[in-house]
């Protein structure tokens, strides 16, 4: 048993270090010792599962295994910025200023049809369209608009858009969503009744809506759409 | 953090517990097999065949004993071939066969020496 406790252990850090050395380019959304832990705890769990013959425990102890030297790095990540920048690699600086850093891009190993699909991925058809773009270190590629090319923004033009946060589903499949109601200092009186102006009831709608600025969003079971001011902006406490 | 901190202690206990009841519990019942089955070998070399038979059942008694506890922990392939080489020794000395009865029971003392060494923790089994 410890054996095999030891094993997995050994070859957590064997698999680790072979995700970094391979690069970013191979990780997609992970990052490397979150990638390994996934590879392996799939392995590990198939053996006992298909054979009866093979202990639970042979399964269950390398998890465990995986499971503490995962927690142990994710601890010692939050306390080390030096060990996590070994263990999860750092942000790669690849477009700056518009320029496209190619020194950066050999380094990562990373073709210039890799880089045009991850600005494309990013929501940029156009390279010449980005001021700046960075590979993160989980591989995924963001980018960030010219300055001369970016929307204006209502701070710029001095607007006052007013507080914008997380709407509140107050309805879903028919279904009464209590929590959020009271997360939202509202009631079940309240919301009927403004159902009830609409020839509603609670039971009609597929899925109901507010926003921070008091604007309620309702579709119906047909597939009917309304949005209305439920709510003065001054009223809204979530 | 604090949570994550508990649970990998408790996972740290629980895998450890596990770990020194496994090579307690191996170590101590392959060494008694081994003890019994040198001890059914010396007596059938004695020529006390009747005496080895009965010490030869104690040991499949006590090795049957252990063996539902060992299914947990060790591979059932190791713990079929222990049961089958004590059930062949014991059916070459009922029909009085002491070559294949030698040949069982040293086959026997390699198959209960594995089961220690598999699980000990050496250089070797790591790598």
């Amino acid at each position: 048993m410890p054996t095999i406790f030891i094993r997995a252990v050994l070859l957590y850090f064997i698999l680790m270090l072979s995700m970094r050395g391979m690069g970013k380019r191979q990780l997609g959304q992970f990052q490397p010792y979150e990638f390994v832990m996934a590879m392996l705890i799939a392995n590990l769990i198939a053996t006992p599962m298909s054979n009866v013959s093979t202990p639970l425990l042979h399964g269950v102890l390398p998890v465990a295994a995986l499971y503490i030297v995962h927690a142990l790095i994710t601890l010692l990540c939050l306390r080390s910025d030096r060990l996590r920048a070994f263990i999860s690699g750092k942000p790669s600086l690849i477009i700056s200023k518009g320029v496209v850093r190619q020194e950066e891009l050999k380094r990562l190993c990373l073709t210039l049809s890799d880089l045009l699909e991850g600005l494309r991925g990013a929501g940029y058809l156009d390279p010449a369209e980005v001021g700046t773009a960075v590979m993160e270190a989980n591989g995924v590629i963001t980018a960030f608009p010219r300055s001369d090319r970016r929307p204006v923004s209502v701070g710029e033009m001095s607007m006052d858009a007013g507080y914008e946060g997380m709407p509140m589903t107050l309805i879903m499949d028919g279904r009464l969503q209590q929590h959020n109601l009271q997360c939202a200092r509202l009631d079940k009186t309240w919301l009927e009744s403004k159902l009830a102006g609409r020839s509603l009831c609670v039971e009609d709608v597929f899925l109901c809506s507010i926003d921070t600025q008091g604007r309620m969003t309702i579709q119906d079971r047909g597939g009917n759409l309304s949005q209305f001011q439920a709510l003065d902006a001054k009223e809204v406490g979530w | 953090m604090r949570a994550t901190i508990i649970s990998t202690l408790v996972v740290a206990a629980f895998s450890a517990g596990i770990c020194a009841f496994s090579l307690s519990l191996i170590d101590h019942v392959s060494s008694e097999i081994d003890v019994m089955r040198a001890e059914v070998v010396a007596l059938a070399d004695d020529g006390r065949v009747e005496e080895a038979r009965l010490r030869l059942k104690q040991t499949a008694e006590m090795w049957l004993r252990h063996e539902r506890q060992l299914a947990v922990l060790v591979s059932h392939e190791t713990l079929h071939e222990i049961t089958g080489l004590i059930v062949e020794g014991d059916a070459n000395l009922t029909a009085g066969d002491l070559d294949d009865f030698t040949r069982s029971m040293a086959l026997l003392g390699e198959a209960i020496g594995r089961l220690g060494r598999d699980e000990r923790l050496t250089l070797s089994n790591l790598l």
